[in-house]
């Protein structure tokens, strides 16, 4: 029974049967959350006593630098089951997250870049958050150049899984660089085992900001998967019936 | 037990054999980074001033850069000649291969890298009293970068050894930063007996996971 | 209210989320479009085959 509950999950065309189903729900979800989340954020949540206005960058910032590292791990995850259980569709999932964590990580650089000219006097400093989140970026950049470069599909699946799984050694570096080194960039604001460390006001939709992301990054996973599962199993006969 | 370790000691002869006949790809590597390091300071001024700052700024780089070049391709003949394929047949994997590679590289390219780099610190001025420092520093930090080299080396084998380094690099970054702080507390003579403990670990736990990963890489491209 | 426009900070802001909601709006609609390629492409190999 247990087989069969993972067996559901593990088949591309139950998958896109589901992608279909849920799509539109999460879809709409995540734009009802990001338009609550900014309206709220960026015109009502009061100022900054320390930075002004320029503040309310953190409600697209904080978000996509949150899930450039959690679809590292999430990657990682399908890593091992792809490697371990030899299930393609999570070899097809790991390549529409690279993308995907690829589009937040670059976001979230750019958005912290323009954040520091009025705050640091910078829109780049050396420093150990901004560098880590960078090399991250060039991870992502490396397993879709890595994946793109061989014709074979198996071989190039399992080298980006043994790939992804090498590259998590740099996400608790990332993690920690604001703790382990003195850096320019402020610690988390918000942390699992403490209470925020900012305002009520500005904390609710920064939250609301964050699920909304989630909602969007899934919707555009499901988006992704499907344009990879429609070219890697186009010769199927049950892409035939799908189509 | 008997087999195994004759085995691997035909294995490191054969190794060994192998790179004494290359003579361009260990010698080549060390000259140029002789030749770098003699570059620097006509390219600055031939005053010297700085020297000893310079060398700490510029020897992680020039080091790691000697390090790709020197294992440049270093799977790549055996793949396309059958030896990887032989050595799978003979031992159903390849960790005793990559193994015994990774400890002639460290014997026969590594080790005189440092020693070259610590004449190059005494001509640059570096105080005399961080010279064991930077001995251990420099070979704890090649073997990291061999360790995660090989493995670069080892995904992209038919796909020329730039695009290994190129995955590769990113994972690197951490290691670079790590020692560019222990050479900036070294200048500041402030110990670094934690960086050493942590670097000694971290390599330790690279030569054996690392060659374990690559083992299976290459026993990948074959199947 | 914070007035987006009248605000010292607000070309920082507007070009933020400007990119933000560009690069998110530019993904969605290639990917849509990609989709429907991949079906198109499909068919064509399906009456290909048929034929």
């Amino acid at each position: 029974m247990l087989k069969n509950f993972i067996n559901q999950f593990a088949s591309p065309k139950t998958y896109l049967k589901r992608c279909d189903k849920y799509f539109i729900f999460v879809f709409s979800a995540g734009l009802i959350f990001l338009a609550v989340g900014w309206i709220w954020g960026i015109f009502y949540s009061p100022t900054d006593a320390e930075q002004g206005d320029v503040y309310r960058i953190i409600y697209l910032h904080v978000p996509t630098s949150i899930y450039a590292q959690l679809i590292y791990w999430i990657m990682a995850f399908w890593a091992m089951i792809h490697l371990v259980w030899r299930v393609r569709l999570a070899a097809y999932l790991i390549k529409a997250a690279a993308y995907i964590g690829l589009l937040s990580t670059f976001l979230a650089l750019f958005s912290g870049s323009i954040w520091g000219i009025p705050t640091w006097g910078t829109w780049w400093q050396w420093d150990a958050r901004i560098t880590s989140t960078l090399i991250l970026f060039l991870m992502y950049l490396g397993l879709i150049t890595l994946h793109n470069s061989f014709n074979n599909f198996d071989k190039s699946d399992r080298l980006m899984s043994i790939l992804v799984i090498v590259g998590t050694i740099n996400l608790p570096i990332i993690k920690k660089s604001v703790d382990w080194w003195s850096t320019l960039h402020q610690p988390a604001s918000i942390t699992l085992t403490k209470s925020p460390s900012i305002d009520i006001t500005m904390f609710i939709p920064l939250m609301i900001s964050i699920i909304a992301f989630g909602f969007l990054y899934i919707s555009m996973g499901f988006l992704m998967s499907k344009i990879i599962i429609l070219t890697r199993e186009k010769n199927k006969t049950w892409i035939d019936q799908y189509v | 037990m008997r087999d195994t370790q004759t085995m691997i000691l035909k294995q490191i002869k054969d190794e060994q054999f192998k790179l004494q006949k290359e003579i361009r790809s260990w010698l080549g590597p060390l000259i140029l980074f002789s030749l770098i390091m003699i570059a620097f300071p006509l390219s600055i001024d031939l005053m010297n001033i700085g020297l000893a700052e310079l060398f700490l700024n510029i020897i992680i780089i020039t080091i790691l850069v000697t390090n790709y070049l020197s294992i440049d391709d270093v799977f790549f003949e055996d793949f396309y000649d059958g030896t990887i394929e032989q050595s799978l047949i003979k031992d159903s994997n390849l960790y005793v291969y990559v193994a015994c590679k990774l400890m002639i590289t460290v014997l026969m390219k590594i080790l005189p890298l440092t020693l070259i780099s610590i004449v190059f610190a005494i001509a640059y001025k570096v105080n005399v009293s961080f010279l064991p420092d930077l001995c251990l520093l420099f070979i704890n930090m090649q073997i990291i970068f061999v360790n995660m080299l090989f493995f670069g080396n080892a995904i992209s084998i038919n796909k020329g050894s730039t695009l290994g380094l190129i995955l590769v690099m990113p994972i690197i970054f951490p290691a670079v930063i790590l020692f560019g702080q222990a050479l900036t507390f070294l200048r500041l003579e402030i110990p670094i007996f934690s960086i050493h403990f942590m670097a000694t670990g971290i390599s330790i736990i690279a030569c054996i996971l690392l060659t374990f990963v690559t083992a299976i890489t290459l026993k990948l491209h074959l199947e | 209210m914070f007035d987006i426009f009248s605000s010292s900070h607000g070309v920082y802001i507007w070009s933020v989320y400007g990119l933000g909601i560009l690069l998110l709006l530019t993904s969605y609609l290639l990917l849509f479009k990609k989709v429907r390629d991949k079906k198109r492409q499909i068919k064509c190999l399906n009456t290909e085959r048929t034929d």
